[in-house]
């Protein structure tokens, strides 16, 4: 039950991802984003980490996505597509260099033994909301409340970037 | 090597979402099937003035797709921002608790600077529609 | 601890006197909160040598240092920014504050001693960069130049996220004494594990790009070129800065031994970056892209002083750091001048400052001295230590390349300088007075001079 799940939600997670990165109409490119949004949050779940996955479909999908769709529809689509010259070395080299990329990681991940079994039971409860707020409110107080300075950075800079001063 | 990482998620906490999962299932079957039937079913007569985005007899002037004015976006990225804000508070309340005073002081502390924050955005008028 | 609530605060009153138009008072006000901090950086009660907050951060002496560089360069960018801010000011208070929150970005990135707080440090760091960069809204080009840096340092924090992922997963801790005893666990560096090296890896392309070095230094020339000129200069200064200590902090405190193994790739790199951005240097007509490739460069300089990291002090680094800064800073200020009168920011535009400002001359040429390494300077001393320390641990070949680059730099330092002395066709140029705007650029070349000349007296204080 469990493997046939992470497969279905995998298939989805790819075909979503690879979606947005193919489609030429930045709409559907969104879309696409929202839905491998949703299959990510299905492997949190599976992962036991409700936290991450709730807000992952909270933020990501929900607000920051609406996000997203402005800036989409400050972009002029009247236009046809901007055909941005791509040089048929550059591609080779991206390919190239992405598929190394990957060969790596797959590489890395099938020869290294990750800590697993022994302590996965004690892990379970890590990423439930409980746990995480301990561990935020202690161990992690330090990073939690310098975000505060993070957040208030990004609210200063929006107000430069997009207001007149009357 | 899955396996390994799979096996541990064999946790009962999983079958709590089934609810979940099975509401979301409906949900989608029943909004693909609504579409899918008022397509089917109801009667098709198409004409010209039919595919009019607007039909109450003006002529549909210009294009649907007009940028959108930076006000949208201004107040699209400030309430991102307090939505991230909002969640940090689901582990506090869920821990309410046992942190006690203490943690009441440490919420305090990253909340303030975001509530001068908040004051700062209305000084500067950016939640004001009319004078942007 | 202390000049990071001290600037933190003050940030958040410098965006309440941009809130509240106080113009008048917004420079004063961040001085004198600049002042404070680095006056409480020293505080004896800032040390502490086990790091605080559940092993969080560290103000060591190695935080202390950077963090006081950090402080003083930002002081002295902050008065010289009057020319430029004086009447163009929109949002000034609000500017003022996101150069604060920088800089308490990177006190937490040379502070951290746990990579969560390090990413909230390099955040921190980076956001304001990128709204200051975009900040002048009316300029296509700084548009360009906010855009293109935020696109790519947020695809460069994705790497850097997911190194950060991949160390966790093998280490299982967050912790840099943590990481730090797994790798001293392991009896060589060839049986830790591969995804931990591959984590790692990625940490330090992050870090590579951040210090613009070869080969993602593609974005700093158009960056530096687009953004006003006092964040272009914060950005090649202070940010560069931390970007550094941030690095060696991670080099040294997380992955200690490890490092080593790096040292024939942070080589390599050096050696392509210095010549990268000396080659392309000598072809600038503008003022500002050459010292945005001259700074691409100096970041080949200086990652030499990553290679052999565990037996070195990293005095030297620093002090390079600092002595680029100031020349560049003279530079900058120099430039801001000169295109305040000439409206054009190219070389050429230097023509007749000679006639006009000859103490102003006298700055820009001893700066741009300092940068091509001449003696009694400053800059020279800060080479001469980074190549001596090179050739001790075995990299005779890239102090060769090394020096081959510093006679290349040579050529496009003293075209700046013939420049200035060359005769204006329009007359002599007429600068406006600002308010202790000379006085700080005097200081500026003096402080050149006397750690040129009395390098102890930086090296001694510690």
């Amino acid at each position: 039950m469990q493997q046939i799940l992470f497969y279905i939600l995998a298939l989805l997670a790819i075909a979503f991802s690879i979606a947005t990165i193919t489609s030429r109409n930045a709409m559907y490119s969104v879309l696409s984003l929202v839905a491998t949004f949703f299959a990510l949050a299905g492997f949190y779940l599976m992962l036991n980490a409700e936290f991450v996955a709730f807000v992952h479909i909270i933020v990501y999908a929900g607000a920051i996505m609406v996000l997203f769709l402005f800036v989409v529809m400050m972009l002029n689509l009247n236009q046809s597509p901007v055909n941005i010259p791509r040089p048929l070395l550059a591609r080779l080299a991206a390919v190239v260099a992405g598929g190394i990329f990957g060969l790596t990681l797959v590489a890395a991940l099938s020869q290294t033994i990750l800590p697993t079994s022994a302590e996965s039971t004690a892990l379970a409860e890590v990423g439930s909301v409980r746990t995480l707020g301990k561990m935020l409110f202690n161990e992690f107080l330090l990073p939690f409340e310098l975000t505060s300075v993070l957040f208030i950075a990004t609210m200063v800079g929006v107000v430069v970037l997009t207001k007149k001063e009357e | 090597m899955l396996n390994s990482y799979l096996n541990k998620n064999t946790m009962e906490s999983n079958v709590d979402y089934l609810g979940i999962l099975l509401q979301m299932a409906f949900a989608l079957g029943f909004v693909g099937l609504t579409m899918v039937a008022t397509h089917t079913l109801g009667p098709k007569r198409r004409t010209a003035q039919k595919a009019e985005a607007f039909e109450c007899g003006v002529e549909s002037v210009g294009n649907a797709r007009l940028p959108f004015s930076i006000k949208y976006f201004l107040t699209a990225i400030l309430f991102v921002l307090f939505d991230v804000e909002v969640i940090f508070f689901y582990p506090w309340a869920v821990n309410f608790k046992e942190l006690g005073g203490i943690g009441y002081l440490k919420m305090l502390f990253f909340i303030a600077p975001l509530f001068l924050g908040y004051l700062y955005i209305l000084k500067k008028g950016a939640l004001n529609w009319e004078k942007m | 601890m202390y000049p990071i609530i001290v600037l933190s605060v003050a940030g958040i009153l410098s965006m309440f006197i941009g809130a509240f138009k106080l113009k008048k008072v917004a420079l004063p006000a961040v001085l004198l909160a600049t002042l404070a901090a680095f006056g409480s950086n020293l505080l004896p009660q800032n040390f502490n040598d086990t790091p605080l907050y559940s092993g969080m951060l560290q103000f060591d002496w190695f935080s202390i240092r950077y963090a006081a560089v950090m402080i003083a360069v930002t002081l002295v960018i902050l008065i010289l920014s009057r020319r430029y801010y004086r009447d163009a000011a929109e949002h000034l208070g609000d500017i003022y504050a996101l150069f604060l929150f920088s800089v308490v970005g990177g006190m937490i990135m040379v502070g951290s001693m746990n990579l969560v707080m390090f990413f909230v440090g390099i955040e921190i760091l980076s956001i304001p960069l990128y709204i200051l960069a975009a900040s002048e809204r009316n300029n296509l080009l700084s548009n360009e130049a906010g855009l293109k840096y935020f696109l790519l340092g947020s695809f460069i924090t994705v790497f850097m996220l997911l190194g950060i992922v991949l160390v966790y997963g093998t280490v299982g801790s967050f912790d840099f004494d943590a990481i730090n005893s797994f790798v001293h666990s392991y009896n060589s560096s060839d049986e830790l594990p591969m995804l931990f090296k591959v984590g790692v890896l990625l940490i330090l392309v992050a870090f590579i790009f951040k210090i613009s070095a070869a080969p993602f230094h593609f974005w700093s020339p158009d960056v530096y070129q687009g953004s006003p000129a006092v964040i272009m200069v914060f950005m090649a200064t202070v940010a560069k800065t931390a970007a550094f200590g941030g690095a060696y902090r991670f080099l040294d405190a997380c992955i200690g031994p490890m490092s080593d193994d790096f040292s024939v790739m942070f080589a390599v790199l050096a050696a392509l970056t210095m010549s990268i951005g000396n080659l392309m240097a000598l072809r600038q007509d503008s003022l500002k892209r050459l010292l945005a490739f001259s700074s691409v460069a100096n970041a080949g300089y200086l990652m030499m002083g990553f290679i052999g990291l565990n037996e070195k002090p990293t005095d030297t680094t620093l002090y390079y750091m600092l002595v680029y800064s100031i020349a560049n800073v003279i530079a900058i200020a120099v430039y801001l001048t000169v295109k305040e009168s000439q409206g054009s920011g190219s070389i050429a535009g230097l023509r007749g400052l000679y006639q006009s400002k000859p103490l102003l001359t006298f700055c820009l040429v001893l700066a741009m001295l300092s940068l091509a390494g001449i003696p009694p300077l400053a800059g020279f001393v800060g080479k001469y230590a980074i190549f001596v320390e090179a050739i001790r641990d075995g990299y005779a070949w890239l102090v060769v390349i090394a020096a081959i680059n510093s006679v290349l730099g040579i050529f496009y330092y003293f075209r700046v300088m013939r420049a200035a002395f060359e005769p204006a066709e329009g007359g002599p140029v007429q600068v406006p007075y600002v308010l202790g705007y000379s006085a700080v650029l005097v200081m500026c070349t003096l402080a050149l001079l006397v750690l040129g000349i009395f390098p102890n007296l930086f090296f001694g204080i510690w």
